[in-house]
């Protein structure tokens, strides 16, 4: 017994001793001696193929940036907002830093977490500037693409380059059922002569759901959760509760989204599709409705957030059954709710000890020079991840990286939309031909006053007491409401009014208005 | 040969009782195996069933993809469980016993520096500043280990078991020549099995679920435990499946709807519950005398 004892005790304390020493070997990856930039981004963490990727790259980066090492850290989805947080207040030694949507860059940086970049960019990167710049001009004609990222008026991000506009929106179903119950032109016309959406729309989506709930074919109905987007049609929407406008004659007013006639006009229609059999009864306990949508036996309409003219051959790739998908706005007045210019972004952390060399490494991923550097990153090596079909298009062996989603599973792939400017990817199995030229052409096409509405981002720091109650207010009411499955929904729309205006919508939407007319002096 | 026993009414509604009951422990489990054998399609379409229609393995499939990691997972895990156990339990007997002898000088004023503790704690940045930047234990298996080795409430429950024996025993141990040392591990664990059993499976537990450990410190891919490594295959599963149907504008993706998000829940609870199954029954038959642990008054 006693020798036994102190047998498991000198165990236990070998085996620590002896992983404790395997613990010593990670630290000191420097390969050359320099600099080593520690860059932490966004991504689908390591992957089984990342240190052998990453070490090439390091050594391609040679030729460009003599004596300079990158110390990639790339953080999932689950882990990157916390361990930002933690790194940021720590004061953590960061050179690159992925600054997108899941963190608040506006402020963080008037926490001091970010560099000022005006002058070191002029300095050090003026092809950074004068590249993204040409880009941004040739789809918009004028402006800088630093201009709407500015903080207190200085630059603290690099904004990723990708398409800045969307088409609209795009309703979808499945088009066996389209071909024998609808009439898919005459629904578009419709749809593109509407400005915002009202009973016209409404009824020649009924008579669609009623041929199929007729012929037995309205399997799981609607989608609840994406078919909301259809009543912000004409708006731009910013969360949690205010729309302008976007379409036709503009008033430059601030609304209350929850007291437009169209959203009035959506929940009476749900309820009474609700009743009538079009939305499945049992919405309110599904976990996530959603996950029908693209499937042959799932939903039958649902709608997806951007639209493009490639989107009926891409579902039908997707979803394995043919796909019909139409424009729910008019294609010159196509809006998003997205933030196209901060969507996705680098910053340098105020604790980098090299800034210059990782604002040369930023310019160098943006830039045509380092386009090689840049698709390295995404898509990994010629011949062990990809083949080169052409110069500028390859076809990836794992088609999750190709679609730039790949997953903790693929070999190796990142995300090209958190690495760097888009335009400079390599095309891909999944895009079509001319891909990202179309992309670049269609914003030329694009209603430009309605891109002045949806460069405003309205910032509500001074309301954060009303907007937590109006976001309370809002979980309350509103999946109930959307879904259709209230039985009083006009009781329940009159109470959901009350209670926001308790909240003090009143003051929020004046403040957003204020803010927005001082925009539009500066902007118009 | 076989003994009769009398069938009443009132065995036969105690019988039935327990068979309900154990039902309701049991059905759910199996529910758990057989929704992680269907196929996605089947349980987005039917529902749960508690026996599956066709076996698919597909959930499991995802899971185990990358084998290496998941292996690398385990063995971190059932490490950093046991080393943590062993090491945890000892030391925090070896706190608790002095506290529990009366004729320890400063037993009440360390029993309230232990206390203390309990009330307030250093917080989330402090605490990370601390072990990562003054200790170094960042993105090392230290920090599954050490932070979190001693728990204030466990060694309050063990100083109070260690009361309940009588005092003569470490007297009369005392006068036969007994060092202190000696009566700790001759006399008082060996009459603590029950306690020391139960606070190890505490542990046990808690160091085999920690998840939250990895999230925060951890950025080795070998380092990760088995639970945060399920939870990100699942997490970002779902993300990719609801980013592909949500992307930034002008970025092209074509939908992935291969990740079985339903079924895999449900294989997860087998890949890292199944383990622990096999370790409980050990610990069981401590486990009933263990329960009055922490009843006795200190």
């Amino acid at each position: 017994m006693k020798t036994a004892f102190k047998l498991s005790l000198a165990a236990a304390l070998a085996i620590t001793l002896a992983v404790g020493m395997v613990g010593c070997n990670k630290t000191n990856k420097t390969q050359t001696g320099g600099v080593t930039l520690r860059w932490v981004t966004l991504g689908p963490g390591e992957q089984a193929d990342s240190d052998m990727v990453w070490k090439e790259f390091n050594q391609k980066l040679q030729e460009k940036m003599p004596g300079v090492d990158v110390d990639l850290q790339v953080f999932s989805k689950t882990d990157f907002e916390k361990k930002w947080k933690l790194m940021s207040a720590s004061k953590e030694v960061i050179d690159i830093a992925w600054s997108g949507w899941l963190v608040d860059y506006k402020s963080e940086a008037r926490k001091g977490a970010y560099m000022e970049l005006d002058e070191l960019i002029d300095k050090e990167a003026p092809k950074l500037k004068e590249e993204l710049n040409a880009i941004y001009h040739e789809m918009n004609g004028s402006g800088s693409v630093f201009d709407s990222t500015k903080v207190d008026g200085k630059i603290y991000i690099v904004p990723i380059l990708q398409a800045l506009v969307s088409e609209g929106q795009g309703l979808i179903t499945h088009k066996d059922l389209s071909d024998r119950y609808w009439d898919l032109e005459r629904a578009q016309t419709i749809f593109a002569k509407a400005e915002t959406a009202d009973n016209s729309c409404y009824d020649i989506i009924e008579e669609y759901l009623k041929n199929l709930k007729d012929n037995d074919q309205i399997k799981t109905g609607i989608d609840t959760v994406t078919f909301p987007w259809f009543y912000q049609k004409g708006y731009k929407v910013m969360p949690p509760g205010f729309v302008i406008k976007n379409v036709g004659e503009k008033d430059y007013k601030v609304y209350n989204t929850f007291e437009t006639a169209e959203y009035k006009l959506y929940i009476e229609k749900m309820a009474d599709w609700y009743k009538k059999g079009y939305i499945r009864s049992d919405v309110i306990s599904v976990e996530n409705p959603r996950q029908n949508n693209g499937r042959i036996d799932g939903n039958i309409l649902w709608v997806s957030p951007t639209y493009n003219e490639f989107m009926s051959e891409s579902e039908t790739k997707a979803n394995g059954f043919p796909t019909a998908v139409l424009n729910i706005w008019d294609k010159k007045d196509g809006t998003s709710s997205y933030s196209a210019y901060s969507g996705t972004s680098v910053s340098i952390p105020k604790t980098s000890k090299n800034a210059e060399k990782a604002l040369r490494l930023i310019e160098l991923i943006n830039t045509k020079e380092g386009k090689e550097l840049y698709n390295m990153l995404s898509f990994g090596l010629e011949g062990v991840h990809y083949e080169r079909v052409n110069e500028n298009r390859i076809e990836t062996f794992d088609d999750s990286v190709a679609s730039a989603l790949a997953t903790t599973n693929s070999k190796y792939g990142m995300w090209n939309w958190v690495v760097g400017n888009t335009f400079n990817t390599y095309e891909t199995q999944t895009n079509p031909e001319g891909w990202y030229d179309y992309v670049r052409n269609a914003y030329k096409d694009a209603n430009k006053d309605s891109d002045l509405i949806r460069g405003f981002e309205p910032d509500l720091d001074t309301v954060k007491t009303e907007i937590a109650q109006i976001n309370t207010v809002i979980g309350e009411f509103q999946n109930s409401l959307l879904s259709g499955a209230v039985a009083a929904y006009e009781e329940s729309y009159n109470r959901f009014i009350e209670k926001l205006n308790k909240a003090g919508m009143e003051k929020v939407l004046v403040e957003v208005q204020r803010q927005f007319d001082g925009y539009l002096d500066e902007n118009k | 040969m076989v003994k009769k026993t009398k069938v009443t009414t009132s065995s036969i509604a105690i019988n039935a009782f327990f068979i309900l009951f154990s039902l309701s422990f049991i059905l759910p489990f199996l529910l758990i195996v057989s929704i992680s054998l269907s196929s996605e399609d089947l349980v987005l379409k039917n529902g749960y069933s508690l026996i599956p229609k066709s076996m698919d393995f597909t959930a499991y499939k995802y899971i185990f993809a990358n084998l290496k990691q998941m292996v690398d997972s385990y063995k971190i895990t059932a490490l950093t469980s046991a080393l943590g156990t062993v090491l945890g339990v000892l030391v925090m007997s070896l706190m608790a016993y002095p506290l529990s002898r009366r004729d320890f000088l400063f037993r009440k004023q360390l029993t309230f520096y232990i206390f203390f503790t309990m009330l307030f704690s250093g917080g989330l940045i402090p605490t990370y500043i601390l072990l990562t930047q003054h200790l170094k234990m960042g993105d090392s298996m230290w920090v599954y280990i050490f932070p979190s080795l001693v728990s204030a409430w466990y060694i309050i429950i063990l100083r109070t078991f260690f009361q309940g024996l009588p005092t003569s025993l470490v007297e009369s141990a005392k006068m036969d020549g007994a060092s202190e040392i000696k009566v700790f591990y001759k006399i008082i664990l060996p009459l603590s099995k029950p306690v020391i059993a139960t606070i190890g499976l505490f542990v046990l537990l808690n160091r085999w679920n920690d998840w939250y450990t990895s999230l925060i410190y951890i950025r080795s891919k070998e380092l990760y435990t088995l639970q945060f490594l399920l939870q990100r295959i699942l997490r970002d599963a779902q993300f990719v499946k609801d980013m592909s149907r949500e992307v930034p504008v002008g970025i092209n993706i074509t939908l992935i709807n291969d990740s079985p998000v339903e079924t895999m829940k449900f294989a997860m609870c087998i890949v890292a519950a199944g383990p622990m199954l096999l370790v409980f029954p050990f610990f069981q038959k401590y486990f009933t005398r263990g329960l009055t642990v922490g009843a006795v008054k200190g």
